[in-house]
Formats: C-alpha cells, sequence, structure tokens
C-alpha cells in the first residue's frame, strides 16, 4: 500500500551558521556553532540528517506522525580543522554543545519559540525561552540506549522544576541521528 | 528613541551580555582554564546583580530570585563565595516555591561546608613492621598505637 503523503515525515534543511542570524540580538548562540560542525564532521555525514520525534509541539512543519527529519548542513569554511577541537575539549561537552546547536534550530524553527536568556542555577545551566516563560532543557548522547532514559529524565527535571514553569525538552542522539522533542506543562507535586 | 525603550533595550542588553558571559565561563572551565573562568563568571555575576536588582525595582519577585540565585553561582564559581552567601540568603527572603527555596538552602549549606575551617584531622593506627616518621625521621616501634594530627605532630 503506497504510503500516505501525510504520513510521510517532512524534511527541513538548516544551516548551523543560522544561527548568528535566527535572533541577532542573542549575541550567544553563534558560541554553539562550532562543537556542532565539529561533532557531526566526525561522523562523516554532510548534511548531517536527524529524525527529531515531537510531543506536544505545535508546529505546521509535523507531519501526522509527529516527526520531522532535519539536516544539518555548513559551510566549510566555517570551522575548517574542526577535529582539531577534541584536542582541547573532551568529546562529551562537545557532544552536550552540539546538542545545544541542534535544540536551538529545532526550538526556533519548529516550535517558534525564541531563546532569550541562559541564567546558572548551581553548576547547571537554565536556558529561557520567550522571556522565561519556558524552560528548555537540553541533552546530548552518542549512545542509542540512552535517548530514552535521558529523555525521560529531563521531562522529569521540567515537569518538577523549582521555578513552576512549563517547559520544552530537547535530547539527541548523535550516533543514531535521531532526537525527542517536547513539551510539558509543570507539575505541582 | 524615548526615555522607556532606551532602559528596555539597556535592560535586554544586559540580559544578552551575562549570558553569553555565563556560556563563555562554562566553556572556559571545560578547557581548564579556570582563572579565564573565575574572571568571566565575576562578570557575569556582576551584570547578574544589576538584573535581579531591576526586576525587584519593577516588583518582579520571581524574576528577582531567579536572578539572585543565578548571581549568587556565578559569584560562587569565581570563587567569591561570601558574596554568593549573601545573595543566596538575599534570595530565600523573596516568595519562592518551596522547591526553589530548598534548593538555594541546599547552595548555602554548600558555601558553608566550603568556608568553615577544616576540622583537625586525626588518623590513628598501628605501627606493623615500624617505620619513619618523615618528617622527625623518628623511628616507630612494630606494635605501637600512634596518632598523627592533620598539623604533623605524633
Amino acid at each position: 500500500m503506497p504510503m500516505n503523503e501525510t504520513q510521510a515525515t517532512s524534511t527541513q534543511r538548516y544551516f548551523v551558521e543560522s544561527l548568528r542570524e535566527i535572533n541577532p540580538s542573542i549575541i550567544w548562540a553563534p558560541f554553539f556553532i562550532n562543537p556542532a560542525i565539529a561533532l557531526m564532521d566526525s561522523y562523516a555525514l554532510k548534511p548531517f540528517p536527524c529524525t527529531v520525534a515531537c510531543e506536544n509541539i505545535v508546529s505546521a512543519l509535523l507531519s501526522a506522525n509527529r516527526e520531522i527529519t532535519v539536516e544539518l548542513d555548513w559551510l566549510a569554511e566555517t570551522f575548517p580543522d574542526s577535529h582539531r577541537i577534541f584536542q582541547t575539549l573532551q568529546r562529551e561537552a562537545i557532544v552536550e554543545y552540539a546538542a545545544v546547536a541542534v535544540a536551538f534550530l529545532v526550538v526556533t524553527n519548529v516550535a517558534q519559540r525564541t531563546i532569550t536568556e541562559v541564567t546558572l542555577r548551581g553548576d547547571k545551566a537554565d536556558y529561557f525561552l520567550e522571556s522565561r516563560k519556558y524552560l528548555l532543557e537540553i541533552s546530548g548522547t552518542e549512545n542509542a540506549e540512552q535517548l530514552t532514559s535521558r529523555h525521560r529524565a529531563k521531562v522529569h527535571q521540567v515537569q518538577a522544576n523549582p521555578f513552576g514553569k512549563d517547559g520544552y525538552v530537547f535530547v539527541c542522539c548523535f550516533s543514531n541521528q535521531c532526537a525527542r522533542f517536547s513539551f510539558h506543562r509543570f507539575v505541582n507535586a | 528613541m524615548n526615555a522607556i525603550s532606551q532602559n528596555q533595550n539597556h535592560a535586554a542588553d544586559l540580559l544578552q551580555r551575562k549570558s553569553l558571559l555565563i556560556i563563555q565561563g562554562q566553556f572556559q572551565k571545560a578547557l581548564g582554564g579556570h582563572g579565564e573562568a573565575a574572571r568571566l563568571f565575576l562578570e557575569a555575576a556582576l551584570l547578574e546583580e544589576k538584573i535581579a536588582n531591576r526586576f525587584r525595582q519593577e516588583g518582579k519577585p520571581d524574576d528577582a530570585a531567579i536572578s539572585l540565585f543565578s548571581a549568587a553561582s556565578c559569584y560562587k564559581h569565581a570563587g567569591h563565595l561570601p558574596k554568593a552567601l549573601a545573595l543566596a540568603e538575599d534570595a530565600l527572603t523573596l516568595d519562592l516555591t518551596a522547591d526553589f527555596a530548598k534548593e538555594i538552602q541546599e547552595f548555602i549549606y554548600g558555601c558553608k561546608q566550603i568556608l568553615m575551617p577544616a576540622a583537625p584531622r586525626t588518623l590513628r593506627g598501628i605501627v606493623r613492621k615500624g617505620a619513619i616518621y618523615p618528617f622527625e625521621s623518628e623511628v616507630l616501634a612494630e606494635g605501637e598505637l600512634v596518632t598523627i594530627t592533620a598539623d604533623g605532630t605524633t
């Protein structure tokens, strides 16, 4: 049986460098461009495809199966010799930074939300959207088995956040090019 | 441009500058550049404190608390523990959710633990095969019960 057109996953291509333009006043978003290029380049996939499964996300870009494939591309001259970053920064940190870059692209383009600020809470960075209306929890991994458990843990963090705010969760697994993106209401325990 | 929109632009500029400094501070820390990280966190803390004061003046205690705790966290990363402690205690005076208050109290406890002078540590044991105590070149007899305190006395 031919696949219904509405069942097909839509595909969008974003340049990582567009983080500079999505909101020029967010002067810190471009900071994540280089780690993202370095990590995706290490997989020798260009553009780097990422299938994002969405939950409770409102977007005209989503097909009936609530998925979207984002193809992440970049210009070769943006970060030549990107592999050198692995000599100075631990891979785990690069994965987290790369996940932030992908999250910002998806949050902005798919959910049409504006990233506004980062604050520090102890050792943890909190990303806020829409002038502190929503929280954004982000995590990155290269272990496919961790995708579900990381997502679950982040959902719990959002639902029980100390500010009592609703929030989004974005968890990206680079090794199998999959991500989960969801929205959650604060749960008052 | 009128005074109100100038004021709003300045506030937005503060938010973006301190966000960049936090990101840069964390990046330097990950690189192992702790001195540079401390400098960046200190700069971020100063801006975040200004932001907190603005929110307070605007009658937004929830936002003021978020910024105060962020400033306190930045000061801690910058190595300015007394200032971190003072701001965290200030944040506690605002109307917070129980979870947020608990998190700040844990932060305060952590700062106090670091600030407290280290209690004298004492090691006690029995000499097994005879040993030379390194500072005094004192030969200890086998079976002798020794107590070594943190200041190096036996």
